[in-house]
């Protein structure tokens, strides 16, 4: 019983409520005035783009979306906390490129604005961004797989910490004759292995990250898997293992008759 | 006169004797001049605050042994439940699952796939010649 004085329930109490109280990682979640960005953009495609000022307009449309998205990629990359040297070079070195963008992005606005530019010469900067972009998509793509990558190890240690702290408190009721503890233990192995197996998964992204950015020696037979599949998985183990919680917490309330 | 009367006049005579100016005005200021050191107030004070303490302890021990006698163990496994309740919560899983936001997360993977190929189809239309389709 020692280890059910007041202090330790007073710790747990304070501990748990600061979990929960925890800030939704807002930095993380797309804004509105992107998504709004990408409708506009769908809205324009939709229309009529024969005249000069249309397809000026349209291209302005698409300068907005991609600084939004570059200036939104900024900000998350900046909030990501990463420890060892490699990652914190492929950081710098993304940051970097996304500066680039935005100049590139001023210049070609300075240009569509200042108006002196024939339909011929507006249409040939349409290529020419259409090709830059699909470069530029790809590198986006890898920016934004870097910040899923590290984000997700994030949300596993919240996962983690919520799994040892249940772990912790079981085992105070082992000899509980209200509380089962035998039929809460298959659920929390579940738990437990789903949250490895997402570990697992985040590492290889992370492995990923580093082998994408080098010209890959030899190819495998099968197709390996890519970030985003990896991060993909990785996040519904996540997923799995609150579910797993959901069950204790509901094979709990029926133990205790609430 | 008997010896009883005679002692009662020597005692009534006692009360002429008065003392000297100097030796009345002396006493007066050692005593006013001394400082007053009853705290009564304060020690029936404290005295009522620890007794309160000593009280409500009583009070409380005897409740919880009150309890354990009544109810056994089966009561501390019910009152004392809630610090695994509180991590089991339903309330704050869903809160922190929530927090967690994992189908926006899931959505926000393929949110470039979808922007890249939308601004394609949008430049495709703006670079060409004729838009002789609409």
């Amino acid at each position: 019983m020692k280890y059910l004085s007041y202090k330790t329930l007073l710790l747990g109490v304070i501990v748990s409520g600061a979990l929960l109280t925890l800030p939704r990682f807002d930095v993380y979640a797309q804004s509105e005035a992107l998504k709004s960005a990408l409708k506009v953009v769908v809205d324009v495609k939709d229309e009529k783009v024969e005249t000069l000022e249309s397809r000026r307009t349209a291209l302005l449309k698409i300068l907005d979306l991609s600084r939004l998205e570059v200036e939104e990629l900024m900000a998350k990359l900046s909030a990501i906390d990463v420890l060892e040297d490699e990652y914190i070079e492929l950081q710098g070195q993304f940051s970097e490129d996304l500066e680039s963008y935005i100049m590139y992005f001023d210049s070609l606005e300075d240009a569509l604005i200042n108006n002196s530019l024939t339909q011929k010469e507006l249409q040939l900067l349409a290529a020419d961004f259409k090709t830059w972009h699909e470069e530029y998509n790809i590198n986006v793509k890898k920016i934004a797989n870097f910040i899923w990558t590290f984000r997700e190890a994030d949300l596993l240690i919240i996962a983690k910490s919520r799994l040892n702290k249940i772990s912790v408190d079981i085992k105070r009721f082992r000899s509980s004759k209200v509380i089962k503890i035998s039929a809460l233990t298959p659920p929390l192995a579940n738990a437990a292995a789903a949250l490895q197996e997402a570990e697992v998964l985040n590492k290889q992204a992370q492995n990923l990250l580093l082998a994408t950015t080098t010209p890959p020696i030899a190819e495998d037979e099968e197709t390996p898997p890519t970030i985003g599949e990896l991060i993909e998985a990785a996040l519904n183990k996540i997923k799995d293992a609150y579910k797993e919680f959901f069950k204790m917490s509901a094979l709990l309330k029926e133990m205790l008759g609430l | 006169m008997t010896m009883e009367q005679k002692i009662i006049k020597t005692l009534e005579s006692l009360k002429a004797i008065k003392p000297s100016e100097d030796f009345a005005r002396y006493s007066k200021a050692s005593i006013l001049a001394s400082s007053q050191k009853t705290n009564l107030g304060r020690r029936r004070f404290q005295w009522n605050l620890w007794d309160s303490v000593k009280f409500a302890s009583a009070l409380t021990l005897g409740t919880l042994l009150v309890l354990v006698v009544a109810g056994g163990l089966s009561y501390f496994n019910l009152n004392l439940a809630p610090t695994l309740i509180t991590e089991l919560n339903q309330e704050g899983l869903l809160r922190e699952a929530n927090s967690l936001d994992f189908e926006i997360h899931l959505s926000e993977l393929n949110y470039y796939d979808k922007s890249a190929k939308e601004v394609a189809a949008l430049l495709d239309r703006v670079s060409q010649d004729e838009v002789s389709e609409l």
